[in-house]
């Protein structure tokens, strides 16, 4: 297993140098940086998954105004409707949990803003948790080029990190140690 | 506590010892609870290897280059500490209608080095942007099996940009041509002969480019093209051939421009006529010579007046008269001429679409002119702040460093980028077509501005190598930026109303945990070459800025570290620092022992995880408890060999414990401890004191690889709190857990690590005991939207 996993990191860790391809040219300074943060917390007691997705707040706006709507403004004094709606419709779709067996359905409970972060919550019901568990994360893919998706999965003491990019959007996790 | 080893050891030695003093030795252990006994009941069945010095506490002697009389072990510049001087004098025409920049240059490199130099190296940073510059392959790639067709199109469809300088001659002063090398981004100039120590020479280089877009580039230097109006604004910067630095530490600094790691660049002199469309405003690095030749009569007065305006920005160049001069297109050209002392680059901005304000700031004992340009689509965001957060910048960062030197400070509003040069920086922040922004948007552009202008002091005057180290300049000045828009809070509480402070992004430690948190197959260490680190925003920026917070605020308290960070910035000013010169003068300057601090921050991606294991209660007791015969076994003593004064101690969990001591007076306990205190002390030394009811050992642990101060909060059964600062040196001796004990009338109810966040710890699921779950943000989401 020590192997695999070895391996599993090597594969990440290639696909996420090919990513940076236009880097070259990029601004460093204090400009933007593509990174997504979701951690997946696994609580037994509730019987769930509690999962809390950091994003930037500018791109989450830009994805919604190409894709959908170019007059959205996302704002904490600005909770329409339509903003709700077509963002939920954006996280269902790029963002998929699935054991080898099938898809996984979670709740969207809602959202904070935080200076520049928009914190997504999501809840995943588990009665009881299986041993893998297949987790896809294409948010802002669409957008940038140079975006990465971090997610942590944590089981109790367990904790297990994984990197999606454009070019490997998926990845199948351990749920526990052994 | 050394004395302790030399008596266990003694004792082993010598067993026919007295028992007196045998008694004193344990006494002595019992006293301190010092755990190192274990040393004496060692058994030699397994033998462990020996190892080399891992102790955190370990000087950096290895890790640290020798002093000398370059840079002392000080920190400061030594008796031989020496920089080359470069002066420049350019002529450089921009072709806005063919987007081509011309430039003819005169370099005086004048050799202050102890050596003789048989060839120079000059930059050409333009190359990384020819057709098959290197830089356009350093990265690995993949097929994607998704691609946006926009993306698709620019792999695959476009023909490359055709950049990079078109170098003409390079003469020396006579004008013959000099014989000359060119490496991707760097040029050799072979000499006819070895530029001697204390001489200079004079050389002059031809050039000229096709400027890029920056905009679809994402780089730093190149036009935006505004396709409702056909114009142009350029943010033109090392667009020039500039010198490498030469010094003691690197030789010659000619590590290629790749991309990521920026510059390390000498002070000189500039004087630099730019050639431009007459209609355009310009404003670059130096001040202005020619104001009457380039500006009108009007434009001219309103200069003059802003001059003197201490309280808000004169507008020279209105949004009015700034979008009648759209549609002119200039065919006639005009000079703008500027002189610039003791910069260590040049850089320039130029559009007819510019709105030009500025305003007079007193910065210690010089004037300096604020100065802001913009194009209507930056408004009214722009007119109304960008001048303010320059002049709050300048206030601040010369209160913590030194007064401003320089005659200005221009903030030049670019479509999605910050990059700083000396006296004049790029900013972003645009807000929506309609004029409307978020609060986000205007947060966003204060912020960066505060961090491109605070470039001035690191790295413009405080001069350090950015291509070999990006947290010299970027994590000092992101830590001074934040110190900054803090005050920009409290200064202008209506911007940022209804907040109550500047919400900055970067500087609190609780910030800086889901990075300290994650893989460490993608973090690196923040002394790392900014070329090979995973991810640039937190290794070179929120790290080191954070790191610094901490020690400021946390670790060595604000007047020990201002006046260490300010001398730091006062020895450097204008000269050339390593990390070891900051690292030396922090400590130097305030009697802090930091080597512990920059091992673990700086050299490792070690994280911060300190809680508490376990809470023990003990009681004072007439008998002795199994664990003092478990500690005489290992001395091979009974009881009976001890005098017959002795405390004891009985743990409130172990076998011995007698439930009738919990409300019994200790001094009723221990007929011996009586009989001392009646000998010992008066009766009104009696009458004052106050013998402790409650005695607690607590456990710390610390899974996290870092060491920090521990900072515990202690809780009692009364509400009242009391707040334990233990010194960091806690965990010299054991790098994974430490007992302290703690004596009082009150009885313990809870404990908690870090209360107030100070440390940055990962995990604080191991913070508090009793054990709390600790409240996630999805917990307190949850809580907040059942109402």
């Amino acid at each position: 297993m020590m192997k695999s996993l070895g391996l599993q990191l090597k594969i990440a860790l290639l696909s996420f140098m090919a990513l940076a391809l236009f880097m070259a040219l990029v601004p460093q300074d204090n400009h933007k940086f593509y990174v997504s943060t979701t951690t997946l917390d696994y609580r037994p007691q509730n019987q769930q998954i509690q999962i809390t997705m950091q994003l930037f707040i500018d791109d989450v706006q830009a994805v919604l105004n190409q894709r959908y709507d170019a007059s959205l403004r996302l704002a904490p004094d600005n909770e329409t409707d339509r903003i709700v709606a077509y963002l939920e419709k954006y996280i269902r779709q790029k963002f998929v949990l699935a054991t080898p067996e099938q898809e996984l359905e979670y709740a969207i409970l809602g959202k904070e803003y935080r200076n520049d972060l928009v914190l997504m919550y999501l809840e995943l019901p588990m009665e009881s948790l299986p041993d893998r568990l297949i987790i896809k994360n294409q948010i802002l893919f669409d957008l940038f080029d140079e975006q990465k998706n971090i997610l942590h999965f944590k089981n109790g003491a367990y904790r297990k990190s994984i990197l999606l990019t454009a070019a490997n959007p998926q990845e199948q996790i351990l749920t526990t140690a052994n | 506590m050394d004395q302790i080893f030399i008596n266990i050891i003694t004792f082993k030695a010598t067993n026919k010892m007295t028992m007196n003093k045998s008694f004193l030795l344990l006494c002595s252990i019992l006293m301190t609870g010092f755990s190192a006994i274990g040393f004496a009941q060692e058994t030699p069945t397994e033998r462990a290897p020996g190892h080399l010095n891992n102790n955190k506490f370990k000087q950096l002697y290895e890790e640290f280059s020798t002093p000398n009389s370059y840079r002392t072990a000080s920190g400061a510049p030594g008796v031989d500490y020496y920089q080359q001087q470069v002066n420049y004098k350019m002529d450089i025409e921009l072709d806005d209608k063919n987007q081509k920049i011309y430039g003819d240059e005169t370099i005086t490199y004048i050799n202050n080095s102890p050596d003789a130099l048989e060839y120079l190296w000059v930059q050409l940073d333009q190359n990384i942007r020819k057709k098959d510059a290197p830089a356009l392959e350093k990265n690995g790639s993949g097929m994607s099996p998704l691609a946006q067709p926009g993306s698709f199109a620019k792999d695959f469809l476009e023909s490359p940009f055709d950049g990079g300088f078109n170098i003409s001659e390079v003469k020396d002063a006579n004008g013959r041509a000099l014989k000359h090398t060119i490496n991707m981004t760097m040029m050799r100039i072979d000499l006819p002969q070895p530029i001697k120590s204390g001489e200079s020479y004079q050389f002059s280089i031809k050039w000229w480019y096709n400027v890029n877009n920056h905009v679809t580039n994402r780089a730093r230097s190149g036009y935006e093209y505004f396709p409702e109006d056909g114009n142009r604004t350029y943010v033109i910067a090392q667009f020039f051939p500039r010198m490498a630095v030469y010094n003691d530490v690197e030789g010659w600094q000619n590590y290629q421009f790749w991309g990521n790691g920026e510059f390390a660049l000498n002070f000189g002199n500039y004087e630099v006529n730019l050639t431009v469309p007459a209609d355009h405003i310009v404003d670059a690095t130096g001040v202005l010579q020619n104001p009457k030749d380039v500006l009108t009569r009007t434009e001219y007065n309103r200069y003059k007046e802003a001059q003197n305006s201490f309280d808000k920005p004169v507008i020279i160049v209105t949004q009015e008269e700034a979008t009648a001069k759209e549609s002119q297109f200039s065919d006639k050209k005009q000079t703008w001429k500027f002189i610039a002392e003791n910069v260590r680059d040049f850089a320039f901005t130029s559009s007819r679409k510019y709105i030009w304000d500025m305003m007079a700031v007193q910065v210690g004992p010089r004037k300096v002119m604020a100065v802001s340009l913009y194009p209507k689509e930056g408004n009214p965001m722009w007119e109304e702040y960008s001048t303010q957060a320059v002049a709050q910048t300048l206030k601040t960062y010369s209160k913590f460093t030194f007064n401003y030197p320089y005659p200005k400070a221009v903030s030049v509003h670019a479509k999605n980028q910050g990059m700083e040069y000396p006296m004049i920086c790029w900013n972003y922040g645009r807000p929506n077509p309609d004029g409307t922004y978020s609060d986000r948007t205007k947060f966003g552009m204060i912020s960066v501005i505060i961090h491109e202008v605070g470039h001035n002091y690191f790295p413009m005057i405080v001069n350090s190598d950015e291509r070999q180290w990006g947290w010299m300049d970027e994590g000092l000045d992101t830590f001074m930026q934040y110190l900054t828009e803090q005050e920009f809070g409290a200064a202008y509480p209506s911007a940022i109303a209804p907040l109550e402070k500047y919400p900055s992004r970067r500087g609190d430690p609780s910030k800086i945990v889901p990075y300290m948190a994650g893989n460490q197959e993608f973090i690196s260490p923040i002394m790392s070459n900014p070329e090979n680190v995973f991810q640039l925003g937190p290794n070179a920026y929120a790290k080191p800025a954070t790191a610094l917070n901490i020690l400021r605020e946390t670790v060595m308290g604000h007047e020990l570290f201002d006046h260490a960070f300010k001398t730091y910035a006062q020895r450097w000013m204008f000269k050339h620092p390593t990390p070891e010169d900051f690292f030396r003068t922090m400590e130097d300057a305030s009697a802090v022992d930091l080597d512990w601090f920059w091992r673990g921050w700086f050299y490792t991606t070690d994280y911060v995880d300190i809680g508490v294991k376990s809470v023990k209660r003990y009681y004072v007791s007439p008998k002795p408890g199994a664990e003092v015969d478990e500690l005489l076994k290992g001395y091979g003593m009974t009881i009976n060999d001890l005098p017959p004064d002795m405390m004891f101690m009985v743990a409130e969990d172990s076998a011995d414990f007698d439930p009738n001591l919990a409300n019994a007076d200790p001094m009723e306990q221990s007929q011996s401890l009586k009989e001392y205190v009646m000998d010992n002390y008066s009766e009104t030394e009696r009458n004052n004191m106050e013998v402790p009811k409650y005695f607690y050992e607590v456990e710390f642990e610390k899974p996290g690889g870092l060491v920090m101060p521990l900072i515990v909060e202690y809780e009692y059964a009364d509400g009242t709190k009391e707040r334990v600062n233990y010194p960091v040196q806690v965990w010299r001796k054991n790098d994974a857990s430490v007992k302290k004990v703690l004596a009082t009338n009150k009885e313990l109810v809870g404990i908690k690590v870090d209360p107030d966040a100070q440390t940055a710890d990962i995990d604080t699921e191991n913070n508090s005991w009793p054990k709390q779950e600790s409240q996630t943000d999805f917990d307190k989401f949850k809580e907040k939207i059942k109402g």
